[in-house]
């Protein structure tokens, strides 16, 4: 059975270009538009790994982080923030909040496959 | 009475008819419009899966050393198909599908780095979109100008340097902003010469996001800021020297001096003597010596607060002098400079303030109580 991996950004060229490259990376892909259906997503589908985009409408990045960690259900979901390359406290904030990882924009496709592919090797160890 | 009814009426008719027709046009035109934009976002959807396609498409790997033509080769076989297409379209949807597919390009230039960027720009150069990206940055319209300068540099189209180059003179201070950035994003830190030696009334906006490139590079930016200091416009020449002081590299003192020494403005020559202060070099002493006892009082300020900055000895009769004949503010700055002197300059506000009444006495004491305190 292929790994479930949920994606949550709310640029569709963007999330489609991601949703692309993980599928043909042998993954099974979900992707949503915004924060909420990303958390509505998350506790029905139980996914095996988030990709979670800080900036979203209706609920920011962090917003769905801190509901994910704070749900029995979603809170052991390793979680990656997509973050601007710029925003340092961002990625601070996030990982202190318990994301797994983070990727900053400008990203590689190859690189964000590889990360992805380690957080699950994490996670399943 | 009749004619006067008929007329009305006629008038009545009429404006009905006015309110009608145009009420029936704006509502033809916004259905047009809706239609033309849910065309645009189909295809601008369209372009976006032939992008990721073609972007992500695997490729068979070259040997290590291998001329990036073979690599390009690689990337004109998939863009074939794409070309293709548009060829066949007649000349008037082409324009408008090679929009939709450029506004895609460029929205995923933003995002995207690594190989799958590379790909990109070579498909942006390959469907000749750099010459007609270039022809926007010379718009009549400033937000296209400044957006055209925007998108060249996030896809990094080394040939559109010349316009760019040019697009800092753009009356526009927007336009002048995206076209340093784009410069700066594609030809680093020695471009910042030209953007010295071309820029002009550098808005704050624009002098914050240029302090962040500078502070990136630091060092290997002080070669570019000292010659700043020549350039023509003043705004450029400010920046540079707080720039310098900021950096608090010492090969910044000599042109600093010379701006200090023979500036025409003297808030440029003000601020130059605030920037040697700032570096704390001793070779900036005598010339600081010289601006506290000088006649002009601006000069004579930033002179002492720079003594004070640095804890100059020698500096302690200067300031004495300026204590007992300045202005208030004036004493007030040579107080606190000499109370930055350490135990030397501490005894000679004591001395003063027993021997001169007020209001030589008040500030002595103030400089004294901030120093101690």
């Amino acid at each position: 059975m292929k790994t479930t991996i949920l994606i949550a950004e709310d640029q569709q060229h963007i999330r489609r270009l991601i949703e692309y490259k993980l599928t043909n990376s042998g993954y099974e892909v979900v992707a949503v538009e915004d924060g909420s259906q990303a958390l509505a997503t998350a506790k029905t589908l139980k996914p095996a790994l988030i990709l979670l985009d800080v900036m979203m409408p209706l609920m920011t990045g962090f917003e769905v982080l801190a509901a994910l960690k704070q749900d029995a259900v979603t809170k052991q979901i390793p979680v990656l923030l997509v973050t601007a390359q710029s925003k340092e406290d961002e990625v601070l904030k996030g990982l202190e909040m318990g994301a797994e990882d983070y990727i900053t924009k400008p990203f590689s496709p190859n690189e964000l496959a590889a990360r992805v592919h380690k957080a699950l090797m994490r996670s399943t160890r | 009475m009749h004619v006067e009814l008929l007329i009305i009426l006629t008038l009545t008719a009429a404006a009905t008819f006015v309110v009608v027709v145009a009420s029936v046009g704006l509502v033809i035109h916004k259905a047009v419009n809706a239609r033309v934009l849910r065309h645009r976002q189909r295809l601008y959807a369209h372009y976006s899966e032939i992008l990721t396609r073609i972007l992500l498409a695997e490729l068979p790997e070259l040997p290590p050393g291998t001329r990036s033509a073979s690599q390009f080769k690689q990337y004109e076989q998939l863009l074939t198909p794409l070309k293709e297409q548009l060829a066949q379209l007649p000349r008037s949807r082409r324009a408008f599908h090679r929009r939709a597919l450029r506004q895609a390009m460029v929205d995923f230039a933003r995002d995207l780095t690594g190989e799958t960027a590379t790909r990109l720009v070579y498909f942006f150069y390959a469907l000749d979109f750099v010459d007609e990206q270039i022809a926007l940055v010379r718009d009549r319209r400033w937000w296209i100008r400044a957006q055209a300068a925007r998108d060249l540099g996030l896809l990094r189209t080394r040939r559109a340097l010349a316009a760019l180059t040019a697009a800092l003179e753009d009356p526009h201070p927007d336009v002048r902003e995206q076209a340093m950035k784009s410069i700066i994003m594609m030809a680093g830190v020695d471009s910042l010469r030209t953007i010295f030696r071309l820029m002009h009334s550098l808005s704050t906006w624009t002098a914050v996001e240029l302090s962040v490139v500078v502070m990136q590079y630091k060092d290997q930016a002080v070669p570019c800021l000292a010659e700043g200091l020549s350039a023509p416009d003043e705004s450029v020449v400010l920046f540079c020297i707080e720039m310098l002081a900021e950096i608090g590299f010492v090969s910044g003192v000599e042109p600093l001096r010379a701006l200090a020494e023979n500036y025409p403005n003297v808030s440029v020559r003000a601020k130059a003597i605030e920037a040697l202060g700032r570096l704390g070099d001793e070779r900036a002493e005598g010339l600081l010596l010289h601006a506290a006892a000088g006649t002009n009082v601006r000069l004579r300020l930033k002179a002492m607060e720079a003594l004070g900055r640095m804890g100059v000895p020698r500096s302690v009769p200067v300031l004495k002098r300026r204590l007992l004949n300045g202005a208030i503010p004036e004493k007030l700055v040579a107080a606190r400079a000499l109370a930055a002197n350490g135990p030397d300059g501490l005894r000679v506000l004591s001395e003063v303030a027993a021997a001169h009444p007020e209001p030589v006495r008040a500030v002595c004491e103030q400089a004294i109580e901030e120093a101690e305190g």
